[in-house]
């Protein structure tokens, strides 16, 4: 049992389905609405996403009820449209997916409610996907994935190094031990008094700086994978702040460049020695910051250098979609693994535990 | 309180609502209806054929919506013999309430209703509180000395008081949501429209400045927290004040429900969102800010 994960029904799954899928996916963990349809887990038939950042703008940071309020206007409408633009009916699905977690639970519980409905009134499978998992089988729809291989995962909430010695199951090699990257761009963004989310902003300046402000790396200890990004945010403040005080102007686009760079080198160095030392066959990159320049430019290049194989999803993979959630509920799907309607929206989801463990059959 | 006058779902209820509503084995022209609240901590459920009650579920002191409404919603279509696809129509308490109930239980019902293709009527939980509250404690006898009799049945001269049913629910900081619904003869009607109130002496006040006395006064739901601000009222009016503690019961959004789809009152499935009764406090510090 203890493989099976939260909530799923092992008595319920049809343990041999060989024959085509057609999964709608939900996807409302943070502030975008989002439903797909993907069928077999490789042919993307539609990817519809209502970002909502227009309306979290001008609270400066995602406002978790105003996010929950957003989804129950939007969801019908995605789920509609998505099914419209696949040109297939209710009746072609075979069964319905969501991200179960992590994220805001008030988010996460519109997505599940309305999955758990969907499931119910088509009397097909329901099927709870991990955000994380999502993010990194989006790399499935680029190229066919060949293991071991390393997941690089970064975004708002997220910075994880992830083992995938098989399909579907997920080994956390390392983790950030504060801030997320994605957290650090955008706490950093607000310090320069830059549009929300700062990230795309910090980005652009630090493409075109024509000069740093030199930063810290935060390595911590030799052997460990973890992340640290709080204290070079409070070194890009403290910068600021020191700057402010002896009256001098600070030249954002070197500040950012600066910290864009200690950021990337973190990230890139950590994530090829952890494909050396797993002998992985491939890295993949996941996640909205996967949409970074930076760090796409400079992953791609070491990448080449080390005869590393290097996946990247496009950036409309990278950003929150349920194209993703739809992949990664297909490798449940394969093994007849479902999930039963009393399925809780879990904030602090597990990765590992969501792993696949292929369900004995006996004959 | 401010309210607009509307008039209300055209239920014929009087003193004998509950016998009419109730037990209605006539017609049914809407067929058969699914209705749910999650607003408050009362998980309830009712399947419907026209104005019948056929099968209902109330769990009280539910944590989790969410983990428990549709298995419930199945379980209740599945004891009555029946697949989802035989439900005609769906209505919804929209609120106000708890915001996370509220969501869990508009969300189910719009994806609900998107999915079969069905009608939907979105009722509000404290419309749907009140009229409860009018057919268990509004429709009956009193004894000589002014006394709530329950044993007696339902009383003809209660038919044609104006008695105001006051729906309270805790909203913590001493406010409340609430609103003010009246029965008159056969009408039941919204008098002050749902909202958040601070339960002061002002309120009270205006409650009967605004409104004028009424032949009666029943509060109900979440009573206990507002015992004082009741007491209040009670010496404001010459009329008799009950007031009964009481929960949600999907009945009454059914039965509220069916009275709006009958006077062609559906709702936009897609459009269907809760009646929250405030912004969002992130919402509020902008106003604040911008003025
Ligand atoms: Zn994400």
């Amino acid at each position: 049992m203890s493989g099976l994960g939260l909530g799923e029904d092992p008595t319920e799954g049809r343990a041999e389905l060989a024959g085509k899928s057609c999964i709608l996916a939900i996807e409302t963990s943070c502030d975008d609405t989002a439903a797909a349809v993907v069928e077999d887990g490789r042919r993307v038939l539609s990817n519809k996403v209502f970002s909502q950042i227009t309306t979290h703008e001008r609270f400066g940071g995602v406002v978790p009820e105003v996010a929950s309020r957003k989804h129950v206007e939007t969801i019908t409408w995605m789920i509609e449209d998505a099914l419209k633009e696949a040109k297939i009916g209710l009746a072609d699905l075979s069964a319905v997916a969501v991200t179960q977690g992590p994220g805001l639970v008030g988010s996460l519980l519109v997505g599940v409610t309305a999955a758990k409905a969907l499931a119910c009134a088509l009397d097909v499978p329901l099927i709870g996907v991990h955000h994380i998992a999502g993010h990194i089988y989006a790399n499935q729809l680029v190229q066919e994935l060949v293991y071991p291989l390393v997941a690089l995962v970064v975004s708002g909430g997220h910075t994880e190094l992830v083992y995938l010695e098989r399909e579907g199951h997920f080994r956390i090699l390392g983790q950030t031990r504060d801030d997320a990257a994605g957290e650090a761009y955008d706490k950093v963004g607000r310090a320069m008094e830059l549009p929300f989310p700062g990230g795309p902003y910090i980005d652009r300046l630090a493409c075109e700086a024509d000069a740093a402000v030199v930063m810290p790396r935060a390595w911590l200890e030799p052997e460990s994978y973890d992340f640290s990004f709080s204290g070079l945010k409070s070194a890009v403040l403290n910068v600021l702040n020191q700057a402010r005080m002896r009256g001098e102007t600070v030249v954002y686009a070197h500040l950012a460049r600066g910290f864009q760079e200690s950021v990337v080198e973190v990230l890139v160095e950590k994530a090829l020695r952890a494909v050396k030392a797993t002998g992985a066959k491939q890295l993949l990159l996941a996640g909205g910051v996967a949409a970074n320049q930076g760090l796409r430019g400079t992953l791609t290049a070491r990448c080449a250098a080390d005869g590393i194989s290097l996946v990247i999803p496009p950036l409309s993979l990278c950003m929150d979609n349920a194209a993703m959630i739809a992949v990664a509920a297909h490798l449940k799907w394969k093994h007849g693994l479902f999930t039963s309607l009393d399925m809780k929206a879990e904030p602090t989801l597990s990765l590992e535990e969501w792993s696949i463990v292929p369900r004995i059959i006996v004959r | 309180m401010t309210g607009i006058q509307k008039e209300g779902g055209g239920i014929e209820t009087g003193a004998m609502g509950e016998t009419v509503e109730r037990e209605n084995r006539g017609t049914n022209p809407a067929g058969k209806w699914l209705a749910i609240d999650t607003s408050t901590s009362a998980m309830t459920l009712a399947v419907f054929n026209g104005q019948s009650v056929l099968g209902e579920s109330n769990l009280h002191a539910v944590r989790n919506h969410s983990t428990l409404l549709i298995p419930a919603i199945q379980e209740l279509v599945k004891s009555l013999d029946m697949t989802m696809k035989d439900l005609q129509g769906i209505a919804a308490g929209k609120g106000p309430g708890s915001y996370t109930g509220v969501r869990i239980g508009v969300t189910a019902a719009k994806t609900l209703a998107w999915a079969l293709g069905v009608p939907l009527v979105g009722v509000s939980s404290l419309e749907a509180m009140a009229y409860g509250g009018l057919c268990d404690f509004g429709g009956r006898r009193t004894d000589d000395a002014g006394l709530l009799d329950r044993n007696s049945g339902p009383g003809g001269k209660m038919m044609n008081l104006n008695q105001w049913v006051v729906p309270l629910m805790d909203a913590r900081r001493n406010q409340a949501f609430t609103g003010l619904y009246v029965s008159e003869g056969t009408k039941w009607s919204c008098l002050a429209e749902d909202s958040i109130r601070l339960m002061t002496s002002e309120w009270a006040e205006a409650l009967v400045d605004i409104y004028g006395q009424p032949g009666r006064i029943v509060f109900v739901g979440e009573i206990e927290p507002f015992g004082d601000i009741i007491d209040q009222v009670s010496k404001l009016v010459d009329c008799m004040v009950i007031r009964e503690p009481a929960v949600i019961r999907a009945r009454d959004v059914g039965l509220l429900g069916l009275g709006q789809w009958a006077q062609g009152c559906g709702q936009d499935v897609h459009g269907f969102v809760p009646n929250y009764a405030q912004l969002t406090e992130a919402e509020k510090n902008l106003v604040g800010k911008s003025t």
